[in-house]
Formats: C-alpha cells, sequence, structure tokens
C-alpha cells in the first residue's frame, strides 16, 4: 500500500508545473558554479563550496524551498482538488499513507537538491582535495530533506496556508530570527542540518563552522522526523473533509 | 439489536453537524437497509453534509451515525464494504481511466485486481475509452469512471453523490438500471439529486432533505402525491377571462379564482385535474386560452410546502 500510495504521489508531484521551476532554481547553484571556476574569486575553492555554494545557496535556499513545494503539495494539493477522497475511501491505515506521502516528498526534494549540490560541489571543488565537503553536505541534505517534509507535510493538513506559513519558518524564523536570538539555533532544521554536514565534511581549515554540534543536530532531527511524521497521522485519522470535497 | 439483527446498513439517530453557527444538518434520524433510496432536497439543503458523515469523511456534532454496526467516522476498514462516488469531477489527470479504476481495486487489497478493473469498467460501459487519460473525459465520462472505482470491491453500501450530473440521458439510464441491479442483489444504495425526476425514476425510497431537516421519508409515491396534491396557482390569460372565470368557478378541481386588473388567478388542489379540465372549460365557454402558467413552481416551493404543511 505504501508504495502504491509513493508511486501514485511521485507521478503527482513530479508532473506539476512548480517541478519545472524548482529544476530551474536548481540549476543556479551550479551557474554559481560555473561563474567561480571561470573567473578568478580571490576566495579559496573549499570555502567557496562550503559557505557560499552548499551553506549559501543549497541549505539555505533551495533546500527549504523545494522541500516547501513538495511537501505541502503532496497531500495539500490532493485535499485542495479534492481527489484525497480516492485515497481517505479506502481500507487502509492512515499511517501509511502519511508515509506513502512523505517517502515521495522526500525523494523529490531529495533528488532536486542532491543533483544540484553535487554537481556544483564537483564543479568548484574539481582538482581540491576535499572530497568530505560535497559528501559531508550531500548526506546532510537528504536527512534535512526528510525533516523539512515531514515538517511541511504537517503544515498542510493543519492549515489550507501551508505554503505561506512554510514561507514563514524558512525563511523568516530560520532566515531572520535565528540570527538574531541565540539559543533558537536549536529549533532550526536548517542549524540541525549544517550541523551535520559539518561533521562528516570535516572542514579542518575553518572553512565553514556550524553551530550545532553532531550528535545535538542528530537527536532534534530525529525528534522533527519522528514528531512531525506522528502528528501527521494523528491529524489525517481526525481529519475531516467538508462539502466541497 | 445490532444492525445485522434489524437488517438496517445505515442507522442515523438524531443527527446534526453544524459549522460555527450554521445547522447544516439539523436533528435527523432515518435507518437503511438493502435497495435503492434517494437523498432529494434543494441544493444546500445539506444533502452533501450528511452523505460525507455516512462516508465517515465528517464527525457528527451531535447524535449517532453508524453504518453496518461500526460508528461511520474514524473507522478505515469500513471502506472494504462501501463505495463511494464523491460529488466533485476531479480525478488523477494523469491516469488512465484503466489505471485510476485499478488503483482503487489495488488500494482495496482485491487479489486480482485486474480482472475486478475489466469488470467494473464495463459495468459502466467504459472499456473502449479506459486507455485514454482521465483529463481528457467529459463530464459524464468522468462520472462513470468514478462510479466504476467505486464498485470495483464490489461493496455492500453504495453512496453516490450527484452521480447523475453530466450524464447524457442514455448514461442516465444505463446508470440507473445498474444500480437498481446493485440493490436487488442485497445492496445498499445512497445517491442525492436535486432533480426530482431523478429520484422518481430510480428511488423506491426517498428522503427529502429540506435546509438541514428531513422534511419527509418513505415510500416515493407517497411523498410524489404529497407534493402534486397541494395548493397550486395558475395565472391565466385568454380572450375573456371574466367568462373563463365563471366556468372555472363551477370546477370541483378549483377553489378559488381572483379576477384583478384584468388577471386571472386560479387556485387548485389537483394539479393534474386542473390541467385538463382548463382548456375543456375554455372550449365549452367558448373562450380562446393564450397562456396557462402555474407559478412558483420550483422545488424549492414544493421542499418549502413539505416542511410547512
Amino acid at each position: 500500500m505504501i508504495a502504491l500510495v509513493l508511486s501514485l504521489s511521485l507521478r503527482q508531484l513530479l508532473g506539476q508545473r512548480r517541478t519545472l521551476f524548482l529544476v530551474l532554481l536548481a540549476l543556479v547553484p551550479l551557474l554559481a558554479a560555473i561563474i567561480y571556476r571561470i573567473g578568478n574569486a580571490d576566495v579559496e575553492a573549499p570555502e567557496f563550496a562550503a559557505n557560499a555554494l552548499l551553506n549559501g545557496l543549497v541549505v539555505q535556499g533551495l533546500l527549504p524551498l523545494t522541500a516547501l513545494i513538495f511537501g505541502t503539495a503532496a497531500l495539500g494539493s490532493e485535499i485542495e482538488d479534492g481527489t484525497i477522497t480516492y485515497l481517505l475511501a479506502k481500507p487502509i491505515a492512515r499511517w501509511r499513507i502519511v508515509v506513502g506521502k512523505l517517502l515521495a516528498s522526500w525523494t523529490a526534494t531529495t533528488a532536486v537538491v542532491l543533483l544540484s549540490a553535487v554537481a556544483s560541489g564537483v564543479v568548484v571543488l574539481a582538482g581540491e582535495s576535499e572530497p568530505r565537503i560535497v559528501a559531508g553536505f550531500a548526506i546532510a541534505l537528504v536527512v534535512g530533506a526528510l525533516a523539512y517534509s515531514a515538517l511541511f507535510l504537517l503544515l498542510s493538513l493543519v492549515t489550507s496556508r501551508a505554503l505561506f506559513a512554510g514561507l514563514g519558518y524558512a525563511f523568516i524564523w530560520e532566515g531572520v530570527v535565528t540570527n538574531f536570538a541565540p539559543g533558537v539555533q536549536r529549533l532550526s532544521i536548517r542549524e540541525y542540518t549544517l550541523g551535520i554536514a559539518d561533521f562528516i565534511a570535516d572542514t579542518s581549515r575553518g572553512n565553514f563552522d556550524a553551530e550545532l554540534g553532531f550528535t545535538y543536530s542528530v537527536i532534534l532531527m530525529a525528534v522533527v522526523c519522528i514528531g512531525a511524521a506522528a502528528l501527521a497521522v494523528r491529524r489525517l485519522s481526525r481529519f475531516e473533509l467538508g462539502e466541497s470535497a | 439489536m445490532t444492525a445485522a439483527d434489524s437488517g438496517n446498513t445505515v442507522e442515523v439517530a438524531n443527527v446534526s453537524r453544524w459549522y460555527g453557527n450554521v445547522v447544516a444538518v439539523n436533528d435527523v434520524s432515518f435507518d437503511l437497509g438493502p435497495g435503492v433510496t434517494g437523498l432529494l432536497g434543494p441544493n444546500g439543503a445539506g444533502k452533501s453534509t450528511l452523505l460525507h458523515m455516512i462516508s465517515g469523511f465528517l464527525r457528527p456534532s451531535a447524535g449517532a451515525l453508524q453504518v453496518l454496526g461500526e460508528p461511520a467516522f474514524g473507522t478505515p476498514a469500513l471502506y472494504g464494504k462501501i463505495g463511494l462516488v464523491p460529488e466533485r469531477e476531479a480525478v488523477y489527470a494523469f491516469l488512465t481511466g484503466y489505471q485510476f479504476v485499478l488503483l482503487s481495486a489495488q488500494l482495496q487489497g482485491l487479489p486480482d485486481a485486474e480482472a475486478a478493473t475489466s469488470r467494473a469498467l464495463r459495468e459502466v460501459d467504459m472499456t473502449s475509452a479506459s486507455e485514454r487519460q482521465t483529463g481528457g473525459y467529459s463530464k459524464g465520462m468522468k462520472q462513470r469512471v468514478k462510479i466504476a472505482a467505486a464498485l470495483v470491491h464490489d461493496p455492500q453500501i453504495l453512496l453516490l453523490d450527484e452521480p447523475f450530473n453530466g450524464a447524457d440521458p442514455r448514461q442516465r439510464l444505463q446508470m440507473m438500471d445498474m444500480l437498481r441491479r446493485m440493490a436487488a442483489d442485497g445492496r445498499t444504495v445512497l445517491f442525492s439529486s436535486h432533480i426530482l425526476e431523478e429520484v422518481e425514476r430510480l428511488g423506491e425510497n426517498v428522503l427529502v432533505l429540506v435546509a438541514g431537516r428531513l422534511a419527509a421519508s418513505g415510500d416515493f409515491r407517497e411523498i410524489r402525491k404529497l407534493m402534486t396534491d397541494r395548493p397550486h396557482t395558475f395565472t391565466i390569460r385568454s380572450s375573456d377571462n371574466r367568462r373563463l372565470a365563471t366556468a372555472l368557478v363551477g370546477d370541483e378541481s378549483v377553489f378559488g379564482v381572483e379576477l384583478e386588473n384584468g388577471r386571472l388567478t386560479v387556485r387548485t388542489n389537483e394539479f393534474s385535474t386542473f390541467v385538463s379540465v382548463a382548456p375543456q372549460a375554455a372550449q365549452t365557454a367558448g373562450v380562446s386560452l393564450f397562456e396557462v402558467r402555474p407559478e412558483d413552481e420550483s422545488l424549492e416551493s414544493v421542499f418549502d410546502y413539505l416542511v410547512t404543511r
């Protein structure tokens, strides 16, 4: 059942027009990498790759935006157009629907973000002896994509304005508030992602430093993934479809 | 007594549903067993809300609603025995008709989903169009493929929200035959409609919902009689209204005649009798009839009468 929901949802997500926008957006880091290689920048390649490219463009921009669009659409667009009826009117445990939708959103987000990060990272770091930077960010992005997907899936079950709420979280809370209020980094998926990336990338030359440690990041990331998925299951089990459906 | 003992498949007891201050369904009670039942009412009467509650998509604000002896809301296992055709047109536009029905069969966990899919598509006469994407279907085709998906697992209860919307007359008759067959096989079929004629042609039993309240329920013929044998008002234009008024006032079917500003208004209790009496009376009186127009024959006015009678 999970595989059925997953394949149906992947077709839905990848077939929508927004996916084309995300693919174009995923080309931005690659374009930045090519410009860096062509130009004579003063910044060293490992530092540029870790800070400007993978942290700045991918973790802070592409990852939350892609997860937001896929995560809120996975269930949200079905609720909006009424097709959710065809899933809910089946004798399937609600957790299977949530898991199938979450896997679809995670897979789609990972595919877009990972390709962009690895391709642009390789372009910048070609000829450098820093292979762990790309590996570290790649692993962190996969985990971060799961946490963001779970959170945004939950949002789509809580509010019909999940896209705005998600934008507020990713770009106001994580982008602005966490920079001014010390301590709230612990409530930021971005910081968990950077904590994991920093540990695996092991940028010994201080190219990049995360605010949170690895263990902290992994535990908090797990709490977000499991907590958001569990709440989504609970929410879907009690979900009511109005007359418009 | 359990649902199985009573033979009831759907039991609705004092069910209400409100959204904030708006009452959509108000203290409705009825039981359903095998057979076809039409849920009739004007738009906005609460039919869809009631069907959503029976489908387990909405929790009643008050009262108890059981399907096959289980609470309708929060019991996903029931969907193995319920087939549901929603009113909204939306289908997975990227799937073909066959894939759409097959998905339904697979999600139902049927052992031979392909065979069940082919059978369901045959039932609704959609085999030939089943390889086309549903996004390109007409409204009627979408409706039929939705019905195929709803009955692919051979459900004991079939709930249909405005199922004949968009269907052409031939398709309507075909669907009606199919629903009758399902009911004859011992299934419970409940469909909603705001069109009296649809319910008349299909529903043995009828539930009339007006402004959230159950205005009438039972055998359709009894309710139809109530609807027909109610006071009707006709406005008549003729070559000599005064002479026609004199001729009509003596007829038993007429209980009121009014002639005001050259306009003739006649009140009758027997709709069908009057429409044959009026031309005869005109002919006998030597008057030419230009127009005989029933006033306020909207379904809403019929329903209002049922509520206030």
